[in-house]
This record gives C-alpha cells, sequence and structure tokens, in this order.
C-alpha cells in the first residue's frame, strides 16, 4: 500500500496544439512524493488541458507522462488519483450522500464511506447540514464543499490534481483545504494545484508556470 | 514501409509522383472503356441497350464497397497509431466512397428501369448498397458535426470501425430479408452470362473508374494537407 | 458485479426522479401507433400485413430520439471525468446505463405492445412472438444507441446525428424482429428469425460496451 510513495511520477516532451495554437512544448518535469506544486501561467494558457493529460484524461500531442518507468495511467498500478475539475463531479439527480456514496464505490474505498459518514469530526467542510438533499437544490459554495469533501475519501499518498478548486468557496472552507493539503503532503500524498488567488500564506513546494501561446 | 510513408512531407512528394499516372489511366480507361461499352460492344439479347450501364454500375459498387473497407482500415490506424495522416486518408475516401456508392445506386435504377418498368427496386444488392450509403453518410454527418472540426475525427473513426463489423450482419439480413420476400429481380449481375466481348469494356471501365477513385483520394489528401500546413505557417507568422 | 450494481441503481434512481420523460416517451410511441393507423386505413385485413412493420418503426421513432442525452447528466456535471480516472471499467457503466435504460424505457413500451396489437389489429395470439422479438429488438437498439450517445457528445444537432448513425446500423435488428412476427402471422416457423436477432442482440452486447467505453474516453479527451 505504501509502495508508490517510493514511485516518481514524470512527465518528457509533453506538447499540446489546441485549435491550431501551440500551448505549451517540450515540457518535462516530475512530481515526488511530499511535493505540492503550484501550476500558473495566464488564462488560456492550456493549464486545464495540462492537469488533463496528467491525470490521464487527455492526451498530448508529443510526450508522455510516466509512473517511474511504467505507462500512466495504468489502472494496473492501482495508484490513486483524485481529480477535481472545473465541474463538480456530483449527479444532479442524487443527493450529496449518495453522491459521495458512490464516489467511494468507484475508487473502491467502501470501507472508507461508511453509512454515517461523514461523522462531525470528519466534516472539514461542514456539508453534514445539506447532504441529504439533492444535489440540484444547492448552491455553488455547497457543491463545490462537497466536491471537495470527496478529498476526505483518498488514500493518503494519493496524487491529487485539483483545477480551481477553491471557486465559489466561503473563508472557512477555504482554510480548511489549504489545511487539507498542507496535512496531504506531510502525509507522503502529493499535488498539483491551480487557483487564481491564493492566500498569502500560501506556501507550494514548486511552481510550474505555463507561459501560453505567444 | 508504413514508417516511411507517415512522414506528410515525403508523402506529398510521393504523392505528387502518382497523380500524372494517375490521371493518364484514369483518362484512357474512362474514355476506352466508354468507346468500348457504349459502341462496340453488344446489347444484351434480353436487356438490350440498358446493359451498358453495367460497365458503371459494377465497378462503382466494388470501389463504394472496397472504399468503406478502406476507410474502416484507415481508421483503426488513426485510432491505434494516432497517426493525423490515417485522419487525412480517412476524410478523403468518405467523400469518393459516398459519391460512388452513390453513382451505383443511380445506375442500378437507370439500368433496372427499362426491365422493372419502375424507378426502383428492393433488389437484394441495391438495398445493400443504399444501406452502405447511409453508413457513409452517417460516417460524414459526424466527422463534420462539431464546431471544432479535429473533434469529429476520432468517433468518426471509431463509428467506421464498428461500421465495418456490422457490415456482414447488415448484407447478411438484407439477403435473409431478400429471400422471405422476394422482389422482382430480373438484375442478376453476377449471374449473367458474361460474354467475352463484355469483359474488355469492364475490364477497361474497372481500370479507369480505380484510377479516377486514387487520383480523387490523393488530390484531396493532398488539398487537406496543404491546407493544414498553411495553418500551422499562418500560426508561426502570427506567434512571432 | 458491484460496480455495475451500482451504477444501476443510481442510473434507476434518477429515471424515477423524472418520470415525465419516460411518459413522454411511452406517450410519443403509442400516438405515432395510432397516426400510423390513421393514415394505414382501419380495413382490417390490411392493416394487419403492415400492422407489425407500423409497430416497429413506433417502436424505432419513439426511441432514436432520445439516445443523444444517454450521458447528459453525466457528462455536465464531471461525473464521468471521475469514472475515467477511477480503476473501474468504463464498459461496465455502459452496460449498467443500457440496462436501466432498458428497465425504464423499453419495458414501458413493451407493457403498452398488447393495446398497440389490438389498435393494428393483430391477433393477440402473437404476443409471445411480439414480447419476444420487440423485447430482444430494443435490447440492440439501446445497445446501438449507447455508443451513438457517446459518439455524439458535444456535437452539434446531436439528436439527430445520433439517429442518423444508429438507424443504418439497426437495420438487421428491425429485419429479424418483423420477420418473426410476419412467420407467426402467417403460421410459418419463427425460431429462425428469432435465434438470428438473439445472435445479433449478443455480438452488439459483446461489441458495444467495449466501442462506447472507447467512445467516452474519446469525447473526455477533448472535451
Amino acid at each position: 500500500m505504501d509502495t508508490y510513495a517510493q514511485k516518481q511520477l514524470h512527465w518528457q516532451g509533453l506538447s499540446l496544439r489546441r485549435g491550431g495554437r501551440l500551448l505549451f512544448d517540450r515540457l518535462d518535469g516530475q512530481l515526488a512524493a511530499g511535493e505540492m506544486v503550484h501550476l500558473t501561467g495566464p488564462n488560456g494558457a492550456g493549464k486545464t488541458s495540462f492537469l488533463r493529460i496528467v491525470a490521464g484524461l487527455a492526451v498530448a500531442d508529443a510526450g508522455q507522462v510516466r509512473l517511474d518507468d511504467q505507462r500512466w495511467p495504468d489502472r494496473e498500478t492501482g495508484v490513486p488519483l483524485c481529480w477535481l475539475g472545473h465541474a463538480t463531479g456530483l449527479l444532479p439527480t442524487l443527493s450529496g450522500r449518495q453522491n459521495l456514496q458512490l464516489a467511494a464505490r468507484i475508487t473502491a474505498l467502501q470501507n472508507r464511506a461508511a453509512p454515517d459518514w461523514p461523522t462531525q469530526k470528519d466534516d472539514l467542510f461542514a456539508i453534514t447540514s445539506f447532504i441529504d438533499q439533492p444535489v440540484r437544490q444547492l448552491s455553488q459554495g455547497q457543491l463545490r464543499r462537497l466536491a471537495l469533501s470527496r478529498l476526505l475519501l483518498s488514500e493518503p499518498q494519493a496524487i491529487w490534481l485539483l483545477d480551481e478548486p477553491d471557486t465559489a468557496l466561503d473563508a472557512a472552507s477555504r482554510a480548511a483545504l489549504d489545511q487539507l493539503l498542507t496535512r496531504h503532503c506531510a502525509r507522503g500524498g502529493r499535488l498539483i494545484i491551480t487557483r487564481h488567488a491564493p492566500p498569502a500564506d500560501f506556501a507550494p513546494h514548486r511552481v510550474l508556470t505555463l507561459r501560453g501561446a505567444g | 514501409m508504413f514508417d516511411y510513408l507517415a512522414n506528410p512531407t515525403r508523402f506529398m512528394r510521393l504523392a505528387d509522383y502518382t497523380v500524372w499516372p494517375l490521371r493518364l489511366i484514369a483518362a484512357a480507361g474512362l474514355l476506352i472503356g466508354s468507346w468500348l461499352g457504349l459502341a462496340s460492344s453488344p446489347a444484351d439479347y434480353q436487356q438490350g441497350d440498358a446493359v451498358r450501364l453495367m460497365y458503371v454500375h459494377v465497378p462503382s459498387a466494388w470501389l463504394a464497397l472496397s472504399s468503406y473497407l478502406m476507410l474502416g482500415l484507415a481508421s483503426l490506424f488513426f485510432i491505434v497509431w494516432r497517426h493525423p495522416l490515417a485522419d487525412i486518408a480517412a476524410r478523403a475516401i468518405a467523400p469518393a466512397g459516398a459519391g460512388f456508392a452513390f453513382l451505383t445506386l443511380v445506375t442500378g435504377a437507370l439500368w433496372g428501369a427499362p426491365i422493372w418498368g419502375t424507378w426502383w427496386v428492393w433488389d437484394g444488392r441495391l438495398t445493400s448498397m443504399l444501406v452502405l450509403f447511409f453508413f457513409f453518410i452517417g460516417y460524414l454527418a459526424l466527422a463534420n458535426g462539431f464546431d471544432r472540426p479535429e473533434r469529429g475525427a476520432r468517433p468518426a473513426a471509431i463509428l467506421a470501425m464498428v461500421g465495418v463489423l456490422n457490415l456482414p450482419i447488415v448484407k447478411f439480413s438484407v439477403d435473409w430479408w431478400n429471400t422471405l420476400h422476394q422482389p422482382a429481380s430480373i438484375l442478376r449481375s453476377g449471374g449473367m452470362a458474361i460474354d467475352s466481348a463484355m469483359l474488355w469494356p469492364l475490364f477497361t471501365m474497372f481500370a479507369g473508374l480505380q484510377a479516377f477513385f486514387l487520383l480523387m483520394v490523393i488530390q484531396r489528401m493532398r488539398l487537406l494537407l496543404g491546407q493544414a500546413r498553411l495553418a500551422r505557417l499562418a500560426d508561426q507568422q502570427e506567434a512571432s | 458485479m458491484r460496480f455495475f450494481l451500482t451504477c444501476l441503481a443510481a442510473d434507476l434512481r434518477a429515471s424515477l426522479t423524472e418520470p415525465g420523460d419516460i411518459l413522454a416517451q411511452l406517450g410519443f410511441f403509442i400516438m405515432i401507433t395510432a397516426l400510423f393507423v390513421l393514415a394505414a386505413g382501419p380495413e382490417s385485413d390490411r392493416l394487419a400485413l403492415i400492422g407489425l412493420a407500423g409497430l416497429w418503426m413506433a417502436a424505432l421513432a419513439s426511441m432514436v430520439p432520445a439516445f443523444e442525452r444517454l450521458y447528459e447528466a453525466e457528462a455536465r456535471s464531471g461525473w464521468l471525468d471521475q469514472l475515467l480516472v477511477s480503476p473501474q471499467p468504463v464498459w461496465v457503466f455502459v452496460l449498467a446505463k443500457a440496462a436501466g435504460y432498458y428497465i425504464s424505457h423499453a419495458v414501458p413500451l413493451l407493457l403498452a405492445s398488447p393495446l398497440m396489437m389490438i389498435w393494428l389489429t393483430l391477433p393477440l395470439a402473437l404476443l409471445p412472438v411480439v414480447l419476444a422479438s420487440l423485447g430482444l429488438g430494443l435490447a440492440g437498439l439501446i445497445l446501438l444507441g449507447a455508443l451513438g450517445a457517446a459518439l455524439t457528445l458535444g456535437a452539434r444537432r446531436g439528436a439527430i446525428l445520433a439517429a442518423i448513425l444508429v438507424l443504418p446500423l439497426s437495420v438487421p435488428l428491425l429485419i429479424f424482429g418483423v420477420l418473426a412476427g410476419q412467420a407467426a402471422l402467417s403460421q410459418a416457423p419463427v425460431a429462425p428469425h428469432l435465434q438470428l436477432l438473439a445472435a445479433a442482440v449478443l455480438f452488439l452486447l459483446v461489441l458495444m460496451p467495449l466501442a462506447t467505453g472507447f467512445a467516452l474516453r474519446t469525447a473526455a479527451e477533448n472535451g
């Protein structure tokens, strides 16, 4: 279970062209255990595309992402990945609780989502008050908090890829998120995050900048 | 060999060499074939002059079917190896194939009209060709159905491969349907005893139309590659 | 397997929150059949001959246009990305969606078919054959629709486009299904047609989920 702490996630020669524009070219880099990387760049620089490539959702025009020397993504390796894109990933016709239980099932983490989860002490984002309402009745902020609660279900040493996770969040939840990110890296997890307006005390280990086309 | 051809610039250079030979073969084949077909070969004792349409109909049918298979193959290459040239080949083959399928249907109807007394009969072969034409239409609609043109390439490729796998089943089901419904079908283009005098026009038309098809495909591929290169140069110009 | 049942349960739960969709589709099916009878004329000897064709066309017409929205909820909410990132195989999800769609959308049509048969002056003794052929045919159609919906995610005019893709591929299902009913009508052996239909559906059952999984991944890559 802890064996993947040793594994290096790295990418070489990544190039992507979108709509005729070259977004990034011959990108090399890696993400080691315990690292928090802040991905920055101007709007339209391809940050979301880059994250999707690392997540295995998209394929670059050239170059590869690898875990050690294995192809990535490879569902066989069982290295847990937590992806949080712009969309919440919550099915609108289910309740928050049903969605989270479904999410736990998908990542085969049933043991972590007991029927009465989250208990008060797990509830970092204060979702218990609306967790049983159908998702389509919730506000943007509530949806975002539910989506972030998925991170609480994650394996401790997972790879987290977060695209603007603090949109529509109130101050308390933002603080909780920062706490969670620090804790995750301290326990050997790793993450890449994009955020529009990081708080003053945001201290990533590294900053990766995409310059964008032109 | 495929790796060698896969480089677009190299492909275009090689393709340039093939254009004139293909033009000559196509012209020769079509002109000689038409002369042989229209003037110098005999009319059928049963079908009269209408049989001359066979010289266009049969090669067209062959081209329609083989081009769909080529489309499936190009799609397979594109999906598995993600090579942009395979996508360009597919986008060039599809309209040509659709055109020949349409030609097959039209010549088939014209051929049959004097014999059946109507403009269409649900003959097994024509019906299968009609469904194949629908397959082509579906492919073209999907490939061009997205706002961003390159977005349609992979779905269309998947559709083409699924289509190739389904085609035998569709053909079988239409034949099955045909044997049970037994529409009027004097058109047995395969079963007709082909006079040797008819073989020459058929063969030359075959060669001419095949060359014409390949010419259309290659010219279209050169056009698409040229457009892509132009777009790329325009980007670089803009960026600098 | 567990994941299949989980997705199936989620899908059925979602359908139950929108019973209007199902009723609308059922209504469409019934209306098309009624209009078919109006168009064909109710003289029973002629109607019975083409009644089966009308029934099948009504079924196709009511099912095919709705395929485009099969994955709408999953795609728009970003849930599809979550699935693609997870270790679960996508084809299982596709199979669960198809099964869910069959239960929520095809079964009502099958339940309405006895009444439709009466309208079309088809003898009710044919009901078992009609249910078997239509039941199998709709299963195959839904499997094709699963692929069509995946291929057209994000396309313009998705509904028409999905229909154009699915209909030619569904020709064998239509042929075998209608011929089974017509065989029963004319006291001819029904089994060969049903066997061919079952074989075609089995072929689709194996090919479609895999192809659809592929198509969904493709849609996510570019979306």
